[in-house]
């Protein structure tokens, strides 16, 4: 009788379902990062990375991939102090390319406050600009670890025109913050590469 | 001793295992106390203004605020203030006021913000010149997929949050510890992504305003 129960259907859907749960849960992340034109070529030297968005989180991580960023690619990447001197209050909320955020986002690339990342760019006096967004932060069965949704987009001078995007999938909230960390590389090491400014040296 | 039916164990274990399995992954909360008066017997000033404040930035907190300001100048007898206006007041509006995440789920009548955040609050207040501030939140989005042998459901969940303040003094006098769901049904397809959550949004807000007439005696 037992055995018929350990044959039954449940049981499979109960075997498959945690099969899916162990292999989802192998990478921490997701970076999916593309360039609107593959002949890119970097038209200057300088960069920030800027937080989208208020919450401390979003600003967590555009602080971490700046850092990274420094680190692996040729880009002079602005500072904090010299992105909270620039930008008046900031982090301040920018409007971002999607309709809604709940469960995942819906982005629509076309949309976001363009006016007011051309005003930041200006400010900031840099080449490049790279915009996160992180506005959902999804917890699984109230663990304390969570999955981030969010998207980002990297502005050209002078007109703050769209030249790439990511879309990623972060993990946050272990103790010692290793699959946060891990992610944030990956963004800049993509951006890095995509853009054609990895450094040689660096790593 | 009882002889144990095997055969019932393995129906059950058929038709329910993966249903409580789906449960139990989403642990579920259902307190729901839509506006749960602290202090008991208050009586409200009338005619007074009030003001409904986003916590927070993300896009549930946003569209809470926004449906209960609706509800509330609709069909209570207080001066709403508009989320234009309080827009126009309050520099990058909405603001980032932290919420107890150690807020037990059985608890009727929490106090959701740390006191460190009661000067960003009084801040707000001073700038809207308001009597009463209702700062909401809404903790948490969830979904909940059901399956059977016998099909299956999917429903959106939103849990908000919220504290009644009263000014001057800055005494918090009601609590909102509330869970609202909408069904998904097949034209889920052909519907906007966020469609479920706001429609469930939207009947959550309905839920505290039905609530906080009838603790405010403000029915028009």
């Amino acid at each position: 009788m037992i055995n018929k129960l350990f044959r039954s259907r449940a049981i499979h859907v109960v075997f498959s379902m945690l099969v899916i749960l162990t292999v989802s849960g192998c990478s921490s992340y997701r970076v999916d990062f593309s360039m609107n034109d593959s002949s890119f070529k970097a038209k200057g030297k300088s960069i920030a990375v800027i937080s989208g968005t208020k919450e401390p989180q979003n600003v967590a991580i555009a602080k971490l991939v700046s850092d990274s960023l420094r680190k692996k690619s040729r880009y002079q990447v602005a500072s904090a102090t010299q992105v909270s001197q620039a930008i008046e209050s900031y982090p301040q909320t920018i409007k971002g390319p999607y309709k809604s955020a709940y469960f995942y986002i819906d982005t629509d690339w076309s949309l976001g406050d363009r006016k007011k990342i051309l005003d930041i760019q200006h400010s900031l006096g840099v080449d490049y600009l790279y915009v996160i967004w992180a506005p959902i932060a999804l917890s699984h069965n109230g663990q304390k670890i969570v999955t981030v949704h969010a998207i980002a987009q990297l502005f050209e001078q002078p007109n703050a025109k769209e030249v790439a995007k990511t879309s990623m999938q972060l993990l946050d909230g272990d103790d010692d913050n290793i699959y946060l960390k891990e992610g944030v590389e990956e963004i800049a090491r993509q951006l890095a590469e995509e853009t054609k400014m990895a450094s040689a040296t660096k790593k | 001793m009882r002889k144990i039916n095997f055969n019932v164990l393995k129906r059950l274990a058929r038709n329910f295992l993966p249903v409580t399995l789906l449960v139990t992954l989403t642990a579920c909360s259902n307190s729901n106390f839509p506006f749960n008066p602290i202090v008991k017997n208050k009586v409200y000033k009338h005619p007074s203004s009030i003001a409904v404040i986003s916590g927070g930035e993300q896009d549930a907190n946003v569209k809470l605020a926004e449906f209960i300001t609706k509800q509330l100048a609709e069909r209570s007898t207080f001066r709403v203030m508009s989320q234009k206006e309080i827009e126009k007041r309050i520099p990058g509006y909405p603001p980032t006021i932290s919420i107890n995440t150690e807020v037990k789920e059985d608890e009727e009548k929490p106090i959701w913000f740390p006191s460190s955040e009661k000067a960003k609050l009084n801040a707000i207040q001073a700038k809207l010149k308001v009597d009463y501030v209702f700062v909401v939140w809404n903790r948490f989005v969830r979904r909940v997929t059901v399956t059977s042998q016998r099909g299956g459901s999917t429903t959106d969940y939103v849990y908000p949050a919220g504290n009644l303040i009263e000014y001057p003094g800055g005494t918090v006098l009601a609590s909102t510890m509330s869970v609202a769901g909408s069904d998904l049904s097949p034209l889920a397809l052909f519907r906007d992504a966020d469609y479920y959550i706001v429609d469930a949004l939207k009947d959550a807000s309905e839920d505290i305003a039905d609530e906080f007439l009838k603790v405010t005696k403000s029915k028009k």
